[in-house]
């Protein structure tokens, strides 16, 4: 270290490019519009226009971002002139911005959808507000460089969607809510005491510089139990196997874009922030997090698997194949070779797509027959063709069956677990997609194909709910058959994501850019 | 709560109060104070004022509504980030403005002024919303 009077050698003196502010726009554009429609809250006519406006401002950043990290390596700016690890730095490797680009595209989906679903109340309450302030927590996870803001960018996340949650207050959703609040906080308390122990053992808090100074320490008993503190507290977060009963009892009370943003985006950064803590904190695992990560993977895609073929009403049998989805995500971390962590980057996309797409179809169903259990909705495919076929293609594709994007991550997995000698990972991986099959294509073929609900002989016609307008059709079939669209394509041209996926798992095996560009070449 | 003693005094201290709480808060870089504290001083004094006068006539005398406050707060600490991009370093550097007032002396006009005075109107109008709220369901 140098003599601490010479604070000038703390202090950045080169002039910041103007390219270099290109990370913030993702957080600081949604932030700025979230703050612009907190002061117009009671006019709700223009709340959705700022809304659109803020997620454009984020996509439209994320989108720049992408290519400057795509030619010019990761990108990284420290906060107010100080040098990284002193300063709060911000860095954005591949990973981030796939995962920020996905979290963007999604967000403006569902704002696209909202209309259709959210009343005025709920915009004066709110609702499109708590979505940009959720988007912005949700980009600073990604691009923070910095476990502590981690936190802080994991507390915004939870305080808009505690919000998201309980708009509406009925008396099901602050229950939801009660559980999803306290598990979650438990999650944060543990994440935050793991911190300050990963403080005090290497006196840092930048990714970066924990890089070399978790490598260089001698506590490892103490840093094995950290990573697996780290461990519990994603794994609560991203609903992994011991830890995932709060998902399901909350996901399926408030409204169904709320259920589609959480669905589609909340579990994956939780997983994001496992890949990168055990990529650059931890890259070896310190002892046995890799183990355990496996085995959690494998027991919450069986869990997921079976819960989702058990469940009667549609949201709570997405929330399991969600949960399933993302043990499919731990197994990918814990195999922790290249192919697996490309196939775990492509797989988060697809699941964050498809999850998305399945949770705003579910509302369209819901809202045709008035009820989400699945023994009260019926005849889709005569009322409605189209909405069954987009749910057939997007039911396709969260089970990994061709010709949609949920095939090849899961093709790779296989692959990666076989080439690391885990033959009972494949089985696992497999039978998971099996349950998942029995799962949403037991409520296919009862919500499509039977003519009414439960007791409707084989034959007879006989929907039950109401015909939907025209135009409020429309608006909601606009953001499937875009999600429909990109899964298919994804299925038919892999070979377009799989190429940055692959970029963005060089990134997590070989830090040394990482390091280089938030400490400056140190 | 409504006693006469309390209703002729609330409006003066509510006065002394939002003055002492802009003291703390411009003092606040160099010494203890600041938009934090600032603004928990000024959301004191309309929860007086409400208790005194009741609800509505602090929602008259702040004509906004104290959750566009803590938006406005949002927006001022975002934007003085800003004036970093022109001068070239990174976001939320400190700068500074030496204003002449025409008698020798210079006023310091300064980024981490403008962000304290958003962290002001953030805690002014969140605190005040919530005690509001409380105070009308009594």
């Amino acid at each position: 270290m140098a003599d601490p009077n010479l604070i000038s050698e703390a202090m950045r003196t080169a002039p910041t490019l103007l390219g270099e502010w290109n990370i913030l726009v993702p957080m600081l554009g949604p932030l700025v519009v979230a703050a612009v429609s907190v002061m117009f809250r009671g006019k709700d006519r223009i709340q959705f226009s700022l809304a659109l406006f803020g997620t454009l401002i984020a996509l439209a950043g994320s989108v720049s971002l992408f290519f400057d990290v795509l030619f010019n390596g990761p990108q990284s700016l420290t906060m107010s002139g100080w040098i990284a690890p002193y300063g709060i730095a911000f860095t954005a490797d591949m990973v981030s911005v796939i995962f920020a680009f996905v979290a963007s595209l999604i967000t403006l989906l569902i704002i696209l959808y909202s209309p259709a679903d959210i009343d005025k109340a709920f915009v004066k309450s709110g609702n499109y507000t708590m979505v940009l302030i959720l988007l912005v927590g949700i980009h600073g996870s990604f691009m923070t460089g910095d476990i502590f803001n981690l936190y802080v960018w994991f507390e915004v996340i939870l305080i808009s969607s505690f919000g998201l949650l309980i708009l509406g207050g009925e008396k099901i959703q602050l229950d939801g809510a009660v559980k999803y609040a306290f598990i979650n906080l438990l999650g944060t308390t543990f994440f935050l005491i793991a911190v300050g122990l990963l403080y005090g053992i290497t006196g840092t808090l930048n990714f970066a510089d924990l890089y070399q100074k978790v490598a260089d320490s001698d506590a490892t008993g103490s840093l094995a139990i950290l990573s697996i503190m780290f461990l519990f507290a994603f794994g609560i977060k991203s609903a992994a196997f011991p830890m995932y009963f709060w998902l399901p009892a909350a996901y399926h009370t408030p409204r169904i874009t709320v259920s589609a943003i959480f669905g589609g985006l909340l579990t994956k950064v939780g997983i994001y922030a496992l890949i990168r803590i055990f990529s650059i904190v931890f890259p070896d695992g310190n002892g046995a997090a890799f183990e355990i990560f496996t085995i959690l993977g494998a027991l919450t895609v069986l869990v997921g698997g079976l819960g989702s073929i058990a469940q009667v009403g549609l949201r709570r049998m997405l929330a399991y194949v969600l949960i399933s989805g993302v043990g499919m995500l731990m197994i990918g971390i814990g195999i922790n070779t290249p192919l697996a962590m490309l196939a775990t980057i492509q797989y988060a996309v697809h699941s964050m797509l498809v999850m998305t797409g399945l949770y705003l179809i579910a509302g369209v169903i819901g809202r045709m027959a008035g009820s989400f259990e699945i023994s009260k909705i019926g005849g889709i495919v005569m009322q409605y063709p189209f909405v069954a076929i987009c749910y057939f293609g997007l039911a396709l594709a969260v089970m990994g069956l061709p010709p949609f994007s949920g095939l090849w991550p899961k093709l790779m997995m296989v692959q990666a677990a076989f080439m690391n000698g885990d033959h009972w990972l494949v089985a696992v991986i497999l039978v998971g997609s099996f349950l998942t099959i029995g799962g949403v294509g037991r409520a296919g073929i009862q919500m499509i194909w039977r003519g009414g609900d439960i007791d409707t002989p084989d034959g007879q016609y006989e929907p039950r709910g109401r015909r939907l307008e025209k135009h409020q059709l429309n608006i909601m079939m606009l953001p499937i058959v875009i999600i429909f669209l990109l899964t298919f394509l994804l299925g038919i041209f892999p070979e377009f994501l799989i190429q940055f996926a692959n970029l963005a798992a060089g990134d997590l095996f070989n830090t040394d850019l990482y390091v280089k560009n938030t400490l400056g070449g140190l | 709560m409504n006693t006469v003693i309390l209703r002729t005094i609330a409006p003066a201290l509510t006065a002394l109060m939002i003055l002492f709480s802009l003291f703390v808060l411009l003092r606040g870089h160099n010494e203890p104070g600041g938009g934090f504290i600032g603004g928990l001083i000024a959301a004191s004094a309309m929860a007086l004022f409400g208790i005194a006068s009741g609800v509505q006539a602090v929602r008259r005398a702040l004509y906004f509504h104290p959750v566009s406050l803590t938006g406005f707060g949002v927006l001022m600490a975002a934007a003085s980030g800003i004036p970093s991009y022109v001068n070239k370093v990174p976001f939320l550097s400190g700068i500074w403005w030496k204003i002449p007032l025409g008698n020798g002396e210079y006023f310091d006009l300064s980024t981490p002024m403008i962000f304290d005075i958003g962290v002001w109107f953030v805690v002014v109008g969140a605190i005040t919303a919530i005690t509001l709220t409380l105070e009308e369901v009594e």
